[in-house]
């Protein structure tokens, strides 16, 4: 009935999208907003996060109180998101006399509620959002060009460089305009037990197996090979059941290929929005899934995010690629593997990335004051007050402090994957992102469950993709 | 004599296999609201706690605000049980009393509104309400769900008054009753049992919707209780079994109170209106 609910709202909205897209784009506003209150210095302090003391709360000087008076409206998904968001609203409301309220929706109904918002009602100045949903507001019209703003005025502090550039380039840029900051990051990792690699009896054992030494594999060939030796349906002597895991149930089956298809030299879709994966490296991408399934659990596509984890967390898999929310799983009190896990960049080198990205809307009320906060939500220090709700750090220099490095086990892999990743997980394609994953999702899925050969899926695929962009008028 | 024992026992069997299949459900959900995460997750798992803790309650109130969550969907489904159950009562009324013209072309008229799916009227209900400036108040969310209830409300209660013999409205009359006194102190207290069985199918569904609450309502200390759970579960997270089970519980308790404070009007009001005489 939920998804019923959803499909109906999403043609609905999506009609109305479109045809407000072809109503034209919007000039973006950077007039400043009245009533400006006047500048007093202001000292914003907040508890040292990982023992670092954030000396950058006022903006870099730029805030001083003097957006008293104007209030602002974020809206974001319910929990993680929205939780950060009122942590660092708190210290943006001290420093500069604005208000902010965060208005979040459940996740799978927050896309339609917001999108429906944007297109109707206009009441939220400031987005939090997948980055394809940015994305799609900036081609509608819908969000802001920062660069007005940048310009006019951004801290002094702002040091758009400090960005991984990988994320500015994915998540803030949208056909070469600046629509976004980066705010949460995300990319597939590499999860593997590092207590069985680092086993000196396995590493002989895998040694007289395959006449290789046993490493973290970072190639598909000795990511096979390893998946192999780790599986008793192929090495009775294996200690773990399964080689290899992932969540390949529908809806995230998608990834398990887009992981190696970047590796293979492939794109979801290149600059024209013209599929780009019906060939070689597409195919190669396909076999290497299936490869993986032979030493994958016999349920594996019925595996999501719970199941997977538990999979895992339970010790019955050696090498598993998960997003990064799976760290909490492994660190979890039921966790066999607990301390015995190492993370890597997934093999291949060219991990599916995710992420989430907070823009302006067109219709911000005050968009100075919504500019600044954006700005303070991803600054140097500001982004720090998010830490403590699962949203890593975006900018480069945040993992070069040795405190926030050694937080955590996995922030070195992290830093490695986001740098390395090169497709998102949500084809970068506006208005109809989310039809073309439940199109790699029937093709994956058909080849998984051996309905299609792999050939056969990318055609389809390539078919129904190009279907649907033309249909949207975007394809050249 | 064997037979009807042979009987019983069968009926009595199955009559333990519904129970167990209908309430195993609501005790695995209430247990599992008791449990620590462990507990939760543990193979094979506990039947009876080996162990009850509050966490999860305290962590729905503390972290969830499920206190403002349950008081909103309250107020906002007993609000429109009251005005729905107050409107429907006098079209009922009105429409089995009077015989007047166009009365069957405003009866189905009524009717065809609730053939119509409620998901079209989304996107116009938003437009409306956001220009009027009441998006984002329980008020909006009593006048929807009122309006929904309105249609089934109105036809059970045709059905209701029509069952009561004319001779008792002629005796009032006669008595020098006039038609609100009729309505008010003889008609209505006849058809208690149908009034609760409407109220409380008008209370269940507002205290439930989800989907209109969800596009009508934007701030937090606005939520309904099945908003407020739904955003309990966060992607690329593991799943609070925990706190969604505490939360679920909170939830079912006011079900639980109709169900046991209704339940000697509830088979009386189903069948009365069943049968016209």
């Amino acid at each position: 009935m939920k998804k019923k609910f959803n499909l109906i709202l999403i043609c609905l909205l999506s009609l109305s999208f479109v045809l407000s897209a072809c109503g034209g784009k919007s000039e973006s506003s950077s007039e400043p907003a009245e009533p400006q209150a006047e500048f007093k210095e202001a000292t914003v302090e907040a508890p040292d996060v990982l023992g670092i003391k954030l000396t950058d709360l006022n903006g870099g000087g730029t805030l001083g109180g003097q957006y008293a008076g104007q209030k602002i409206v974020v809206a974001t998904r319910t929990g993680d998101f929205a939780d950060a968001l009122k942590n660092a609203a708190k210290y943006f409301e001290e420093a500069s006399g604005a208000t902010v309220e965060v208005q979040s929706f459940p996740a799978g109904n927050d896309i339609e509620k917001i999108q429906l918002d944007l297109n109707t009602g206009q009441q939220f100045d400031a987005v939090l959002m997948p980055v394809a949903n940015i994305h799609s507001y900036a081609e509608g019209g819908l969000v802001q060009d920062l660069q007005p703003y940048i310009n006019r005025i951004a801290s002094p502090n702002l040091d758009l460089e400090d960005f991984i550039p990988s994320l500015l380039k994915s998540y803030g840029l949208f056909q070469n305009r600046l629509v976004a900051f980066p705010y949460k990051p995300d990319s597939q990792l590499f999860f593997y037990r590092q207590d069985l690699f680092e086993d000196p009896e396995i590493q002989q054992l895998y040694k007289e197996k395959t006449g290789k030494d046993l490493v973290v594999p970072t190639t598909v060939e000795d990511f096979l090979s390893t998946a192999e030796f780790f599986s008793q349906k192929y090495n009775p002597d294996s200690p773990t059941k399964y080689g290899y895991s992932s969540m390949a149930s529908k809806t995230n089956s998608r990834l398990i290929w887009q992981n190696r298809l970047a590796a293979y030299g492939g794109k979801d879709v290149d600059e024209n929005f013209e599929p780009a994966f019906n060939n070689e490296a597409g195919l190669k991408a396909m076999e290497t899934m299936l490869e993986l399934k032979k030493y994958a659990p016999s349920e594996w596509l019925q595996l999501g995010w719970d199941e997977a984890n538990t999979l895992f967390a339970n010790g019955d898999v050696a090498m598993m690629e998960q997003w990064p929310g799976l760290f909490s799983t492994i660190e979890g009190e039921q966790s066999k593997v607990k301390g015995k896990v190492g993370f890597g960049v997934t093999p291949g080198g060219a991990p599916t990335m995710g992420g989430w990205a907070i823009a302006m809307t067109k219709s911000a009320k005050y968009p100075d004051a919504t500019y600044k906060f954006l700005e303070y939500v991803t600054s140097k220090d500001g982004e720090l007050l998010k830490i403590d709700y699962t949203m890593d750090p975006t900018r480069t220099s945040n993992y070069d402090q040795p405190e926030i490095l050694n937080s955590s086990p996995m922030y070195p892999a992290l830093l490695d994957s986001l740098s390395a990743a090169q497709i998102l997980v949500d084809p970068d394609v506006p208005y109809v992102s989310p039809k073309l994953n439940d199109i790699m999702e029937n093709a994956i899925q058909g080849v998984l469950r051996e309905e299609l050969s792999p050939q056969e899926a990318l055609d389809e695929m390539e078919e129904n993709f190009i279907k649907e962009i033309k249909a949207v008028g975007l394809s050249l | 004599m064997k037979r009807n024992s042979a009987e019983k026992i069968v009926l009595y069997l199955l009559l333990a296999f519904f129970v167990i299949l209908f309430l195993f459900p609501i005790y695995w959900a209430i247990t599992t609201s008791f449990k620590s995460t462990g507990q939760i997750m543990k193979v094979p798992p506990e039947f009876i706690p080996s162990k009850w803790v509050l966490q999860n309650y305290i962590e729905v109130f503390t972290k969830h605000q499920i206190g403002t969550y349950f008081l909103n969907s309250m107020f906002v489904a007993i609000t429109s049980t009251a005005c729905a159950i107050i409107v429907a009562t006098f079209a009922g009324y009105g429409f089995s009393r009077f015989k007047f013209k166009g009365r069957a072309f405003w009866q189905y008229a009524i009717i065809v509104m609730r053939m119509v799916p409620g998901l079209v009227f989304i996107i116009p209900y938003y437009i409306i309400f956001q220009k009027l400036g009441i998006l984002d108040t329980l008020f909006t969310l009593i006048i929807v769900y009122v309006t929904a209830a309105l249609p089934l409300a109105i036809w059970l209660f045709m059905g209701f008054f029509d069952e009561l013999p004319t001779e008792i409205f002629e005796a009032a009359r006669i008595d020098g009753c006039n038609e609100f006194n009729t309505y008010w102190r003889i008609a209505l207290p006849l058809i208690v049992p149908g009034i609760v069985v409407a109220a409380i199918l008008v209370f269940l569904a507002a205290y439930n919707e989800f989907s209109l609450s969800l596009v009508l309502i934007f701030t937090d200390q606005n939520k309904t209780l099945p908003l407020g759970i739904s955003g309990m579960i966060q992607l690329q997270k593991d799943t609070p079994f925990g706190t969604l089970a505490a939360a679920g519980t909170i939830a079912f308790i006011p079900a639980l109170i109709l169900a046991l404070t209704t339940q000697k009007y509830i088979q009386a009001g189903i069948t009365a209106g069943a049968v016209k005489g």
